[in-house]
């Protein structure tokens, strides 16, 4: 089996969207980084609707009938610099694409497991000021995502 | 069995003798009412009824998500009749619907709300089909 990942080998990239962002789409050269100081309890929650079709009674199938949007939060300490999702051409809503970077020290240097999001919109974003750091807390909702997989697009 | 078709398999197409065929995009809604006319006469002295057809006619209504050059919009200001097609694809190999011929858009409506996307109905009849 492969080991366990912690807190402390993963890291939060973010690249700004264009297009429809139901995929991987992005400018020539876009802005992108890494979310400054990412805290524990970075969290998504994706899922989809199903209607199971019962025969007299009994669950004969499952049907899809819709897929609900990825809900994405995280924490992290304050820079002073948050970027700024883009409305790319295609979109008017701004976003983010997001890369969750996994590290796997184990397998070797550089291997990691990525989990992407697409088309992350914001939805809140709440600061908190406090003695050991000044907090934000992100709330994004994604069209999509990816992962986990073994290729990131932001390294 | 088979299986059932959910709102994901679905589809509806919209063409005309000039318009390429195309999907109608963001459909929210999608109702069809297929109405044979029956006239009912008998008894004969024999004690037997019999029907005879007197119309026929499907009335469509739709609900999209508003999106510039919507076909729903062009097709209402068509020149000619439009027809449909009902398709649904449910993956597993199984398909079901309707062909409608030469009917024509009775009426589209913009809707706006507040907090809301702007969407348009629109209401179609035609009087021949097929199913398939």
């Amino acid at each position: 089996m492969s080991e366990v990942r912690v807190f402390s080998e993963g890291t939060l990239r973010w690249v700004q969207a264009s297009g429809s962002g139901r995929t991987w789409a992005t400018a020539s050269a876009p802005p992108s980084g890494i979310f400054g100081y990412v805290q524990e309890g970075a969290t998504y929650a994706s899922g989809q609707q199903i209607a199971t079709i019962m025969d007299r009674g009994v669950p004969d199938h499952h049907k899809g009938i819709g897929k609900d949007a990825i809900t994405v939060l995280f924490t992290l300490l304050s820079t002073g610099y948050l970027p700024a999702p883009s409305s790319g051409s295609g979109a008017s809503m701004p976003m983010w694409h997001l890369e969750l970077r996994e590290s796997k020290p184990e397998v070797g240097s550089g291997s990691a497991v990525y989990t992407q999001f697409h088309g992350v919109a914001v939805q809140s974003v709440t600061m908190t000021e406090n003695a050991n750091g000044n907090s934000w807390q992100v709330q994004g909702i994604a069209l999509g995502m990816n992962g986990p997989t073994a290729s990131g697009y932001l390294g | 069995m088979v299986e059932t078709f959910a709102w994901p398999d679905g589809s509806v197409y919209l063409w005309t003798g000039i318009e390429a065929a195309a999907v109608v995009g963001y459909a929210t809604q999608t109702n069809a009412q297929f109405v044979h006319g029956w006239a009912n006469v008998g008894p004969t002295i024999g004690g037997t009824y019999s029907d005879h057809l007197t119309g026929k006619r499907v009335n469509v209504s739709l609900t999209l998500n508003y999106h510039p050059g919507s076909v729903a919009q062009t097709m209402f200001e068509a020149a000619t009749a439009v027809h449909m097609e009902l398709r649904h694809l449910d993956g597993v190999g199984g398909s079901a619907g309707y062909l409608l011929y030469s009917g024509r858009f009775d009426s589209v409506t913009p809707a706006g709300d507040e907090r809301s996307v702007y969407t348009l109905a629109a209401t179609y009849h035609a009087n021949s089909w097929s199913a398939y």
